[in-house]
């Protein structure tokens, strides 16, 4: 049974407070991932980055309904994680979601958004996830790996580096367990994927005043929804694994430190 | 002692068929119903199936600027539930078709309706076509017509229970165009655009000679944007330094031959001119100092290709 968690990403330009489907990130789709459908598939957040103040919809027949579906304000600069750690929007594989996104009209602004998906069970992909309580067990050291960004200004994901690029100091083959991250520089998104991940890009909002909670994403998401959605990385694939962000048309570089977890072998 | 009194007189007693009678006209007089319906078990209330291979395909010509038309559905979901659905397609004014797919899911459609967005929206302005289509734009294939006609501001489309319309069908948008002042010494055409069907009902136009001496003969020409299919040379000719108000009109049963207040008046044919075609203001002997001017036409337009 592989788990895997995924990112759906898209953006939009100078919509104004006209709803303007996304834009997708280049190898995202709206298409739910074809998983199985007996076991939990899970819109887990959605969050957005706006200059201008507007509203983030998600909507499909699948859902409550689709004419407005999940919609969030986004205020202005502040990118918010907009629904509660425990609660999830069940979603079904096949389904194609609308994301749509209101915001600033000045010419050129992109507005961007992205979605986190949670698969139980996605046939081909097999994430390695750990939960916090076997955190508490296996825990060891907390490590910081620091990587500076330099973001492109064309909406979608940019400035990709590999987790080693910059601190390379992983212990060799060892497992470390991503519980969280900090930014230093507002970003729609940052991103970690690679071999560990099924490929697939485990994320969160990139919002610097909310250091308290970000530093702690994946563990207070595992915790509160019961469900193990910490990233492990083995060292053995730190050239692999690689981080980028989401960022809009100002392309502000940012530096993002992921702080891991080292674990002791599992018993 | 007295006498014992006399009883009033009997009331019908329950013996099976006054009261019972009476019993249920008294339910039916205070509202309790008598008849019920089933509410389980029963058959779903569309007839079109869709599985979760099928999209809505909306195609759409437009001939007016800023354009939206909303489209709304509702479907009858395997467990139950009635899920409304709203989608919206801006349209550009080019009269061209864009279509555009709507995933749907797996259920019973029960309605479709198209409104415009654009206030107003005259019949004939903007066309709509909603069918199921299975599959995608290009290589999909669709399988019903659901909706195809026009919608304007004061009536929308909606399936079902509309019926299907060409787009030649019917009253279509009526329109004075105003063309202005046509290039000096030249002819001046009026073109149906692409996407256009006109029927031209009235044309309007000014001409004025320059002091070049020349005997000039007003014609209008009717062409395919190559071949001249109606022709009609007015009488009265114009000389140096004159001017001369021709109108045609639709269905005008005669043609005016000698200018009266500088004025004549003639018929037009009655048909319809395809996209591309040409009324052509010509001038026989033309000189380079003439000109057409204030040229305004009425039609009335279908969008159709």
């Amino acid at each position: 049974m592989g788990s895997a968690l995924d990112t759906i990403t898209g953006y939009v330009t100078a919509p104004g407070a006209t709803f303007t489907s996304w834009t997708l990130a280049v190898g995202d789709t709206l298409q739910v991932r074809n998983s199985n459908p007996a076991k939990k598939t899970l819109l887990t957040e959605a969050w957005g980055y706006n200059q201008g103040a507007g509203t983030l919809r998600i909507r499909s027949p699948k859902l409550h309904d689709n004419v407005q579906g999940i919609r969030f304000g986004l205020p202005v600069n502040s990118v918010d994680f907009n629904m509660p750690y425990a609660i999830s929007q069940v979603l079904y594989p096949q389904d194609v979601l609308i994301a749509e996104q209101t915001g600033s009209a000045t010419g050129g602004a992109i507005e961007s958004g992205s979605i986190m998906v949670y698969y139980e069970d996605l046939p081909g992909v097999a994430g390695r996830f750990i939960s916090p309580q076997d955190i508490d067990k296996r825990g060891v050291n907390v490590l910081n790996v620091e990587i500076a960004l330099t973001p492109a200004a064309t909406g979608g994901y940019s400035g990709q580096l590999a987790l080693n690029s910059q601190f390379d100091l992983m212990q060799a083959n060892t497992d470390y367990a991503l519980v969280g991250y900090l930014v230093t520089g507002r970003c729609t998104t940052v991103s970690l994927r690679g071999p560990d991940t099924g490929n697939l890009r485990c994320s969160g909002p990139g919002e610097p005043t909310k250091r308290d909670q970000l530093c702690q994403w994946f563990w207070m998401l595992s915790e509160r929804t019961g469900i193990p959605m910490c990233p492990v990385i083995n060292s053995a694939n730190k050239q692999g694994t690689f981080c980028d962000c989401v960022q809009n048309q100002a392309a502000t570089a940012l530096t993002v430190n992921w702080v891991f977890v080292q674990l002791a072998p599992a018993s | 002692m007295g006498t014992t009194p006399t009883p009033p007189i009997a009331l019908p007693t329950g013996d099976g068929q006054g009261m019972e009678h009476r019993d249920a006209e008294h339910h039916r007089l205070t509202g309790e119903n008598i008849i019920r319906y089933r509410t389980t078990g029963i058959q779903p209330p569309s007839a079109l199936y869709i599985t979760s291979d099928a999209s809505l395909i909306v195609t759409a010509a437009n001939s007016i600027a800023g354009q939206t038309i909303v489209i709304v559905a509702q479907e009858l979901l395997p467990d139950g539930r009635v899920m409304p659905s709203q989608w919206t397609m801006a349209l550009p004014s080019t009269r061209a078709q864009t279509s555009q797919l709507f995933p749907l899911t797996e259920g019973f459609l029960l309605n479709v309706s198209v409104t415009p967005t654009a206030i107003p929206t005259r019949r004939g302005q903007t066309w709509v076509s909603v069918g199921i289509r299975r599959g995608s734009l290009n290589a999909g294939v669709t399988l019903q017509q659901l909706i195809q006609g026009y919608v304007d501001t004061m009536t929308g489309a909606a399936w079902p229970y509309s019926t299907l319309q060409d787009s030649l069908q019917g009253r279509g948008y009526t329109q004075a165009l105003v063309l202005g002042n046509g290039a000096l010494g030249a002819t001046m055409y009026i073109t149906v655009p692409a996407g256009a069907n006109w029927q031209v009902n009235t044309i309007y136009a000014y001409f004025v000679a320059s002091a070049a001496v020349a005997t000039r003969q007003i014609q209008l020409n009717i062409d395919d944007g190559a071949n001249v299919f109606f022709q009609d040379m007015v009488e009265a000719t114009v000389t140096a330094s004159q001017g001369q108000v021709s109108t045609w009109a639709r269905l005008l049963g005669y043609a005016q031959t000698a200018r009266v207040n500088g004025a004549v008046t003639r018929g037009l044919p009655d048909f319809r001119l395809l996209p591309g075609w040409r009324i052509g203001l010509a001038v026989w002997s033309m000189q380079s100092g003439d000109q057409w001017q204030n040229v305004t036409t009425e039609v009335e337009e279908w969008l159709a290709l």
